[in-house]
């Protein structure tokens, strides 16, 4: 076979790197992928009963050999008349600037007579026995300066508490909840509550869920 | 069998194929070019193909986010970052305990694709809302809103762009190892008439919306692509329509002043937020069409130049072939027999038809200068020892333009004295130190004086390739996309090609140059058997006359011609 001429090589050559400095000339463009690999991500729904919340998968159930969590649940049945009994009283606040259940008392925090700063919290405590002639108490502590935001108890739906508290029992047997409050708006997530399950080995997740029960995250140590 | 002398030629030329090949590019790529620029990726982050994120608003406001990461299966650490009341954090659709809600570490072989949802992050106004992706208050680290449904915003000027308020949080900050470099980014916002509003990002540059979404026929999209510089924040406001975010809270205000109130809290250039321009997609085909022109008339110069040089050897051959039959028939009509002087062209032009390329062979000085001897405008006269001497007198007789230049050049330094005196010169050397000067002027001359006797022509044809291919260079720089180095390679290829093959064309024969030519050669050819001529030298001009000049002129008498000519090595 007759080999090319040489003015005919050193064309094709030349030919080639013309090509190759071409195609080199620039980044390479990008195009929208198709419609389908774009997705609209979709809402997660609230579970009806809230032992099926979804975010509780993240939490793992560990072993604790046995042994009981040894924890009280808080008073979540109380917080109802918790906050019937706060709305009597002559300076009640529809903004609070804190609530806390844990395994006696409710206690709500809020400004002394709307005085921001003016930082007083009532306790409402059950008796300390089963004596049913024994009324709860609300007592109101001495005024101390604070300065967190508020949140409004008006769309606060009391049997939420405990709806939690159950679903979590339920989910995980071993663990128990050791308090629940609402969050400091400041977190991020605005007000919601917050509850910590503990298990017999200490902590086992701090659980947020929306005023509605929507548990929304959790966090682990 | 003309085609195929032709395209022989052509592929002679490599630099001339190179450049046929690379301008035939420009149109090819401007009819291909469908409208705006493409976005382009120049250096892309190692090991992240791209980011997709796409997000829905609810009427609620609240946003549900997908960010995917299309990674390469290198095993890294991924450190998941999201905003602050970000809800339901899934990787993989598991969800995904955080560290204060935020914070999460996975390790990963491949893509992986985040989720989670926000609240607190839209406003409504009359007329329309703002989806805020886009920053935090200072160290506080609030969201947009101050805090979900909280107290709200503090309006502050603290407010910071990027960090994990965006689309997402800077990869590259967080993901290991991909480099500084950048990433496509590609995005879907969906909500009810999305697509008759607009996104203003800040972070991705360039950004576009995107045609095929939008173009859909789903109106409730607005997508967008564009490139993460540095593979970093990534922020974005987006207006949609108020209707969208029914159970949002409205606040006062419209949503342009809410805009503007946003971006006037960036002064940093490196804040501000661009508009998502969409695509266009009316294509202008008049570069393509311009383009596609300019390469025709390319081809036709560089085809048309070899065609035209055939053309006129043809016809030459033809005339040549007429004066040969005329011939017979005893008119009076160029002599073909080599015998005798054909007829009473100059021997400068003799010498220039017959061996045209007068910047190696100068004969035509020497054959002029003794053409003057023998016409007794100068005398040359023996010293001797192959010493001779040259005189011109004060005043000329009647001589040629040409023929004048050289009698110039003959003079001390080049120059008519003034007054007119007689010149003197003992030789060799007639030139001295100035042949090159001799050379060069002499040249110009020459070409003058047979561009005037239409024997030669200037070959201006091959420069048309510079204007073509720069032409085309500008229209394809300023109109097409992605063309910039071939563009630059085109304009400076045809400017060295254009030139190198106007240099190498030269000066041509005309058709009549090609008759004079064949006619000459013939007495050049036999002046050349003459062994007596050869050893001729230029005093001999006064025995030999004009069988000398011509000899001189078309390389018979090499000697004489060797002694007079201003070319170092002198004629062949």
């Amino acid at each position: 076979m007759q080999r090319p001429a040489t003015s005919t090589r050193v064309g094709m050559g030349a030919t080639l790197v013309a090509l190759i400095v071409t195609s080199c000339g620039g980044g390479r463009p990008i195009s929208m992928p198709p419609a389908e690999d774009l997705p609209a991500p979709t809402f997660v729904a609230l579970p009806t009963d809230l032992a099926d919340s979804i975010q509780l998968d993240a939490i793992d159930d560990r072993d604790t050999a046995g042994l009981p969590h040894g924890i009280e649940s808080p008073t979540t049945e109380s917080l109802g008349p918790a906050l019937a009994a706060y709305l009597e009283l002559p300076d009640a606040q529809t903004n609070l600037t804190g609530l806390l259940i844990d395994d006696y008392a409710v206690h709500l925090s809020y400004y002394q007579g709307g005085i921001p700063g003016r930082s007083v919290t009532a306790i409402y405590r059950l008796p300390w026995d089963d004596d049913p002639d024994r009324e709860p108490t609300l007592d109101i502590s001495e005024p101390t300066f604070g300065d967190r935001p508020t949140f409004s108890i008006e769309h606060l739906d009391p049997d939420v508490p405990a709806r939690l508290v159950a679903a979590l029992s339920e989910r995980f047997p071993a663990a128990a909840v050791d308090w629940i409050q609402v969050a400091n708006p400041e977190s991020g997530f605005g007000a919601v509550w917050r509850l910590a399950l503990v298990d017999a080995r200490g902590e086992l997740a701090e659980i947020t869920a929306d005023f509605d029960g929507a548990i929304v995250a959790v966090s682990v140590d | 069998m003309q085609i195929r002398k032709l395209v022989t030629q052509i592929l002679r030329r490599p630099g001339a194929i190179l450049l046929v090949v690379l301008l035939g590019l420009l149109p090819l790529r401007a009819w291909s070019s469908g409208g705006d620029d493409p976005i382009t990726i120049d250096r892309r982050a190692d090991g992240l193909d791209s980011i997709t994120w796409t997000a829905s608003v609810a009427p609620s406001g609240r946003i549900a986010v997908r960010v995917h990461y299309d990674l390469d299966d290198t095993e890294r650490m991924f450190d998941v970052r999201v905003p602050a009341g970000a809800r339901y954090l899934a990787v993989d659709g598991d969800p995904t305990a955080a560290d204060a809600g935020r914070f999460a570490s996975i390790e990963i072989d491949g893509p992986v694709t985040i989720t989670y949802e926000l609240e607190g992050h839209v406003r409504r106004y009359r007329d329309g809302a703002l989806v805020i992706l886009a920053g935090a208050y200072g160290d506080e680290e609030r969201n947009i809103d101050g805090g979900g449904g909280g107290s709200g915003g503090d309006g502050g000027d603290d407010l910071t762009l990027g960090g994990d308020y965006g689309l997402f949080t800077c990869p590259r900050c967080y993901l290991d190892p991909i480099g500084s470099y950048d990433t496509p980014v590609f995005a879907a916002l969906y909500a009810p008439g999305a697509a008759a509003g607009e996104a203003l990002l800040n972070g991705l540059d360039p950004v576009r919306r995107d045609a095929p979404l939008d173009d859909s026929d789903n109106p409730d999209v607005i997508s967008f692509l564009g490139s993460d510089v540095d593979t970093g924040d990534v922020s974005m406001l987006a207006v949609i329509p108020a209707a969208a975010v029914p159970d949002v809270a409205r606040s006062d205000g419209d949503v342009a002043s809410a805009v503007a109130d946003f971006r006037a809290r960036f002064t940093d250039p490196s804040d501000q937020f661009r508009v998502a321009e969409p695509f266009d997609d009316a294509v202008d085909r008049l570069p393509a069409w311009i383009l596609t022109a300019l390469y025709g008339l390319l081809l036709l110069v560089l085809v048309g130049g070899p065609w035209w040089a055939g053309r006129t050897q043809r016809a030459a051959r033809r005339a040549i072939e007429r004066a040969v039959e005329r011939q017979g028939g005893g008119a009076e009509v160029p002599r073909l027999s080599g015998s005798s002087k054909p007829n009473d062209l100059s021997p400068a032009m003799a010498a220039l038809v017959v061996n045209p390329a007068i910047d190696r062979k100068q004969s035509f000085v020497a054959a002029t200068i003794l053409d003057l001897a023998r016409r007794r405008v100068i005398t040359i006269s023996s010293l001797g020892k192959g010493r001779f001497r040259i005189e011109i007198p004060a005043q000329l007789s009647t001589v040629s333009d040409f023929e004048r230049a050289v009698l110039t050049q003959l003079r001390p330094l080049g120059v008519q004295p003034s007054p007119p005196k007689a010149t003197e010169i003992v030789a060799p050397p007639v030139w001295h130190g100035r042949a090159p000067l001799v050379v060069r002027a002499l040249g110009r001359a020459l070409v003058k004086e047979g561009i005037r006797n239409k024997l030669i022509r200037r070959n201006r044809f091959p420069l048309l390739i510079v204007p073509i291919a720069i032409a085309m260079g500008i229209v394809a720089l300023r109109e097409v996309d992605g063309l910039a180095v071939p563009a630059w390679i085109a304009m400076i290829l045809g400017t060295l090609v254009g030139l190198t093959t106007s240099v190498k064309a030269g000066t041509p024969l005309t058709a009549a140059g090609h008759e004079q030519r064949a006619i000459w050669s013939d007495y050049a050819t036999w002046l050349s058997g003459d062994r007596d001529l050869r050893q001729a030298e230029a005093p001999d001009i006064e025995i030999l006359g004009e069988v000398l000049v011509y000899g001189a002129a078309l390389g018979a008498a090499p000697k004489a011609a060797r002694a007079l000519s201003p070319v170092p090595n002198g004629p062949p």
